[in-house]
């Protein structure tokens, strides 16, 4: 692999016309010599302009101490699958992206527009002992790894101080009976006060089901296992809480979602990630809040973590290039400057350790919930499956309109359905 | 006659070639896809007539064509009858006028996404419009969380947004009937409701035709404000799944590029028949 896109037309055109002139004219040579760095765009998402400023400056910092490579930043700031799709079908996409844990990242790899990076991995002697297996997996398909972990955020219990002193609850709870009776003591609905706001959505109590014993599906992907007993339970847990009005989604409350309720002092709790802690810092900063680990089921004490990987596209010109950053983000020195800046949890578990999670201990729950948690996604294929339809049947069953079994089976149908059909 | 003919065609070709670059190429496109299976990223497969077999057994396609059905039925009549009730009232010699009329228009000059999120805080659980309901001891819903009054809210904001700009179409219209008519009708004895019925309206023939052709185009075709006020889900429960949100969703979010590329021409064949019917219905040119 070539560091310098030697063949780029620019500099092709600079060459030709030094051959056609017969000189070599002055004029070229800086031409010639930022042809010799090597070029790379990285496209994410970002939660918000604080996260693109950091990054930014992360970058800034590789771009410093890499003279060979200037690093371009060219955040996607909504519909962020939506437009890297249009950019793949115009052979234009970015040399590196953020793979996503659910969404379309399966179906990227499946079609295979993203680069193996095992080659890379051992020509650099890069160890990945040190990254969560779990998160690993989610970007390995058959030993081929699309993508390097680069953090992660796990779902814990946010809960409100002041709203449980009020209620007079001395301690957030760590089972399911406490969240519901915790939930329940809370809510008072004169004051838009309620104890649990979360949407629907299937992130929201995919982890009920399996701290009751059930999954959504088998380890391998291959089965929807939603009809189980177990599942049952979880999902009932879940639903009643809406139905017995100890929780609702934020639009009751007048929030677009879950952090914003939190913030208004409507939410008791709420279901969240890390995402949350610099939203409120720097919205609502007056919050007393603390996390806490995910309460335990009858079962299990499990949640959901959601790993985000750096992957290199099939368009990329300068692979090599892109390793080396990728390489550069991703080190135990890369990640933690990342992890300093607050805004997810590291992908290595060395990295738990950081002096980072000492001065900032309310993270404490969030870090702990990292050694139960199931990184988070779907085959291909069921994107519209797992937006959609999940999220309207439950829709349906906290209305009272549908029953939890019912509900369960439809869903088990549908699933079934796609993967019967290959996705 | 042929040198001129050739001067005509030479004149029109720019607009023309952007006409067909822009518009009837990716038309043509649009139906050439529909008979593949495509997901934007894996090779296309010739699958025939399949997109079109599945796609009228769909159900999710149904509800967005009802959805968006009962959003043209209700938003196309009542924008009409606004926009001439302003257009009559600010067509007399009013005080303010002036102001009334910019008013009335300036929503159809503002970026429709910009009002979709001022109108999300209006819809807010509490917002504006639920704490003017307030005042009457009404308890209004979360307009736009609850499948019921969610299609409702976006007919409301399309109403008031578009019926200004059909305001001013109407105002145009009232000022090119010759006002002898008027008088000798008034001479005749007529009441003022008699020339409005008999005179006013069957001479905004062709305004109203042009307004109820372009309502229907547009009431058909929406997309961006239920796009933005469902936060591109056209939820909650299906309930702002307008056939062009749907399309999108296919081709963009769910890679079903051929299938959505058959729904755009099944919408292409509705409109093309809702605008057939309104001309046989308004196309009609009057003369007295």
């Amino acid at each position: 692999m070539k560091e310098a896109s030697w063949s780029s037309p620019r500099v092709v055109g600079s060459i030709l016309a030094c051959v056609l002139t017969g000189s070599m004219t002055l004029a070229a040579m800086p031409a010639l010599a930022r042809a010799a760095t090597a070029t790379i765009t990285l496209s994410g998402w970002t939660s918000s302009p604080v996260e693109a400023a950091l990054m930014k400056k992360l970058l800034d910092h590789f771009n410093q101490t890499h003279p060979g490579i200037h690093v371009k930043y060219r955040p996607i700031s909504g519909n962020y699958e939506t437009i890297l799709k249009t950019r793949f079908v115009a052979g234009d996409a970015p040399d590196i992206i953020y793979v996503n844990n659910g969404g379309e990242s399966s179906t990227f790899i499946a079609n295979h527009d993203l680069l193996p990076l095992n080659s890379y991995i051992r020509a650099s002697h890069f160890s990945i002992k040190d990254f969560f297996p779990g998160a690993l997996s989610l970007f390995t398909v058959h030993g081929k790894i699309y993508g390097i972990p680069k953090d992660q955020s796990p779902l814990s219990l946010f809960y409100n101080k002041t709203l449980f002193k009020a209620a007079g609850i001395a301690h957030p709870p760590t089972t399911w009976a406490q969240l519901a009776q915790d939930a329940h003591k809370l809510t008072n609905p004169k004051k838009h006060i309620y104890g649990l706001v979360n949407s629907v959505q299937e992130p929201r109590w995919a982890e009920f089901l399996y701290e009751a014993g059930g999954e959504v599906m088998n380890a391998s992907m291959t089965r929807m296992e939603l009809t189980t007993p177990q599942a049952l339970k979880g999902y009932r847990f879940f639903v009643n809480l809406y139905r017995h009005h100890d929780a609702t989604v934020p639009g009751t409350v007048g929030a677009g979602w879950s952090g914003q309720a939190f913030g208004m002092g409507r939410a008791g709790m709420v279901l969240d990630g890390n995402w949350l802690v610099p939203y409120l810092n720097q919205t609502y900063p007056h919050t007393q809040y603390g996390i806490v680990p995910m309460p335990r089921g009858p079962v299990n004490a499990e949640t959901l973590t959601f790993p985000v990987a750096y992957g290199i596209t099939r368009d990329s010109h300068n692979p090599q290039a892109a390793w080396t950053l990728i390489r550069y983000l991703t080190s135990r020195k890369g990640m933690t400057r990342w992890m300093n800046l607050g805004l997810a949890l590291p992908a290595r578990k060395s990295l738990l350790s950081l002096p980072y999670y000492k001065q900032h201990p309310v993270l404490k729950g969030l870090l702990e919930d990292l050694s139960q948690s199931i990184p988070w996604t779907f085959p291909p294929g069921m994107v519209q499956y797992s937006s959609t339809l999940m999220t309207n049947e439950t829709t349906l069953v906290v209305d009272g309109k549908l029953s939890a079994k019912a509900a369960l089976q439809d869903m088990q149908k549908a699933g079934e359905a796609i993967l019967h059909a290959g996705g | 006659m042929a040198r001129q003919e050739r001067l005509g065609y030479v004149f029109t070709l720019p607009v023309a070639l952007v006409l067909f670059f822009f518009t009837l190429g990716p038309g043509l496109y649009a139906l050439y896809l529909s008979f593949f299976s495509w997901s934007l990223l894996n090779h296309m497969r010739f699958v025939g007539g399949v997109n079109y077999a599945s796609l009228l057994t769909d159900p999710l396609f149904w509800i967005a064509v009802r959805n968006t059905a009962v959003f043209s039925l209700v938003v196309v009549p009542t924008q009409t009858v606004v926009a001439l009730i302003i257009a009559v009232i600010l067509h007399q010699n009013l005080p303010a006028r002036r102001f009334f009329r910019l008013a009335f228009f300036f929503p159809a000059v503002s970026s429709s996404a910009v009002i979709s999120v001022i109108f999300m805080w209006i819809y807010n659980k509490f917002g504006l419009m639920n704490s003017f309901l307030g005042l009457f001891h009404i308890t209004g819903p979360d307009w736009l969380g609850n499948p019921s009054f969610a299609l409702p809210a976006i007919m409301m904001l399309n109403i008031w947004t578009t019926s200004g700009y059909f305001m001013v179409i109407f105002l145009a219209g009232l000022q090119s009937i010759p006002p002898q008519l008027h008088e000798a009708a008034q001479v005749d004895g007529a009441s003022p409701w008699k020339t409005f019925t008999r005179i006013t309206i069957p001479l905004l023939r062709p305004t109203t035709f042009f307004i109820v052709v372009m309502g229907l185009i547009g009431t058909l075709q929406m997309f961006d404000q239920s796009f933005i006020m469902s936060q591109g889900t056209g939820g909650p429960l299906y309930a702002t799944t307008t056939v062009v949100l749907l399309i999108y969703q296919f081709i963009f979010a769910y890679g079903k590029v051929g299938y959505g590329a058959a729904a755009t021409v099944l919408l292409f064949l509705l409109i093309l028949g809702a605008t057939l019917a309104t001309n046989r219905w308004l196309g009609k040119s009057i003369e007295y």
